[in-house]
């Protein structure tokens, strides 16, 4: 009775604004400082952007826990680490997501048996490795054939690299002790097979908000803050020390976290930026921002650990800089 | 199961936000129109399903301050009428946008086709990153529609964010304008329709060699699409 006086009120203040809404949008008479516009805008982007990726993601990790068995998934991946990391690396061909709906896809992994240092090479390498972004860095950098390439070999020897390292690393050292609880009961919860059409319904639109409620949140602080950030720090600062080439690569590595552009497109806006950066900046651009920005930061503080995340992205970072140091100094 | 009704009503309103903006023609304020139909097909995905799970009775849990932030966004992202970005995004990123066009003796653009009058900002932008030369760009006439922002030299321009993915890869593609009386009269990131021709810009060669001679301006409402792609 209670949970129904509940949702009854939920859904009448809901219900309020959005007839709110209505009415003030016709008006169309707020105007905001531009400084406060800008930000909302550029928040809103940024989730409105992720959102259905998101959701995709969540529809996947969903399926695979409700009716993937952990015999299946354990035997289609190679026995031993270091190839099993590297056929998780190619496995973005097959689920082209994108980099935020794919951590709740890697949840759904790990849930199911996966290592999570296995895992976070899925989470590093798919981005990239997979037909959408090869296929939109091409088209971008028609000219210049070795971009795709290096951005390709870079980022799988990043992630599976990281992978390696974090090899022996415990479990409880990597992933949060929430997430270790929901992947504890999950174990203990039966693949449901024989059941009817709207039992499986139930199970899934209870499985999906379970999900929802753990990546929603974050995803709405990631894009927050991103837009807050991306309205109070001038591009200029970033682009007006291009020319010395170390600190280029740096800059362009601080704007791939900033900016937290999709993978699939990245190249476009890498592009546009080719005359003032030097290609060691662009590469070490396409290579870093798949794989850690505000956005997916926030979405995998979800899952692992803070000193796991800030172990990873400093590696990550590390391997960038060393991507674009060697396309300057060796190519 | 425990669940949060404040996390569910948040969800549910950013799906109901993109639905809205969607039947509005105002998602691509925020996003690339490739990505309309697939938003609003996920969108609508798990609208269904969260209102599925909301109606199966379930217990409630309190929420934290977290809960309450994301809540309030959402309902504000209902409230919010849509807008597009300012002209101060426009000057905080046009110098990482500014391409130097050098007047030049050779130019890769093929000049064959020598009416200007249906290239808009974009369509100019690309070409005079080309560095064309004298003869290909003085005299053409052009119209242009775009907001016009002032750069912290002084130097006006008509301009329009070119979007790859969302807002927040907007970038300003600008055309400049030689100083003027007619000029001098617009207001600072407001729309306007200006007509013109190309000149050498006297003022400022060493970075901006060709701008428009303004004739006339007139001022217009901001167009349903105001980016291009």
């Amino acid at each position: 009775m209670r949970v129904m006086q509940n949702q009854i009120i939920s859904s009448i203040i809901l219900i309020s604004f959005i007839l709110a809404s209505i009415f003030i949008q016709t008006q169309n008479s707020i105007v905001l400082p531009n400084v406060i516009q800008d930000t909302i805008t550029l928040s809103l982007g940024v989730l409105y952007e992720a959102l259905p990726f998101v959701i995709l993601g969540i529809i996947l990790s969903t399926l695979i826990q409700t009716y993937l068995r952990q015999s299946t998934l354990i035997r289609l991946l190679p026995k031993k680490p270091v190839f099993r990391r590297a056929a998780l690396s190619f496995s973005g061909t097959f689920m082209p997501v994108c980099e935020c709906g794919n951590v709740p896809l890697a949840r759904g992994l790990m849930i199911k048996g996966l290592r999570p240092q296995d895992v976070i090479t899925f989470l590093l390498a798919a981005p990239i490795i997979n037909p959408v972004t090869i296929l939109t860095t091409i088209h971008a950098f028609s000219t210049n054939k070795n971009v795709v390439i290096i951005r390709v070999i870079a980022a799988f020897l990043i992630a599976n690299i990281i992978g390696w390292l974090l090899n022996n690393v415990p479990r409880n050292q990597l992933i949060t002790d929430n997430f270790e609880a929901v992947c504890h009961e999950s174990s203990h919860k039966k693949i449901q097979r024989k059941l009817p059409l709207r039992e499986h319904i139930q199970i899934f639109a209870s499985r999906f908000r379970e999900e929802s409620e753990t990546l929603i949140p974050s995803l709405v602080m990631g894009s927050v803050i991103a837009g807050v950030i991306q309205t109070l720090i001038p591009r200029s600062i970033l682009t007006s020390i291009s020319s010395e080439p170390v600190l280029a690569i740096f800059m362009m590595i601080v704007l791939a976290f900033i900016v937290s552009i999709c993978a699939n497109v990245d190249a476009f806006f890498a592009l546009s930026l080719s005359g003032i950066f030097p290609m060691s900046a662009i590469i070490a651009f396409l290579v870093f921002g798949p794989m850690i920005d505000i956005k997916i930061l926030s979405l995998l503080r979800t899952t692992y650990t803070p000193r796991a995340l800030a172990t990873i992205t400093v590696l990550v970072f590390m391997g960038s800089m060393l991507t674009g140091l060697v396309v300057h100094y060796a190519i | 199961m425990r669940y949060k009704n404040s996390l569910i009503i948040a969800t549910i309103s950013f799906c109901i936000s993109v639905i809205w903006l969607f039947a509005q023609n105002k998602l691509t304020l925020y996003i690339h129109p490739r990505y309309e139909l697939f938003t609003m097909a996920f969108v609508s995905i798990a609208l269904i399903t969260l209102i599925i799970s909301y109606l199966q009775n379930s217990e409630h849990q309190h929420m934290n301050r977290t809960d309450s932030f994301v809540l309030l966004i959402a309902l504000l992202c209902l409230l919010m009428p849509a807008k597009t970005l300012t002209v101060r995004t426009a000057e905080n990123r046009s110098q990482s946008s500014q391409v130097s066009n050098k007047v030049s003796g050779l130019s890769s653009y093929d000049s064959f086709n020598q009416d200007f009058s249906y290239f808009d900002v974009a369509d100019l932008s690309a070409f005079l990153s080309n560095n064309p030369t004298k003869e290909q760009i003085i005299d053409k006439q052009v119209e242009l529609e775009g907001f016009i922002f002032e750069d912290s030299d002084g130097q006006k321009f008509i301009a329009r964010f070119k979007l790859s993915c969302c807002a927040v890869d907007a970038r300003p593609l600008t055309i400049p304008l030689l100083k003027n009386d007619v000029v001098s009269s617009v207001i600072i990131g407001s729309w306007y329709r200006i007509s013109g021709k190309f000149v050498l810009n006297e003022g400022n060669q060493s970075q901006y060699p060709y701008a428009v001679e303004t004739t006339t301006v007139e001022g217009i409402v901001e167009p349903l699409e105001p980016y291009v792609y």
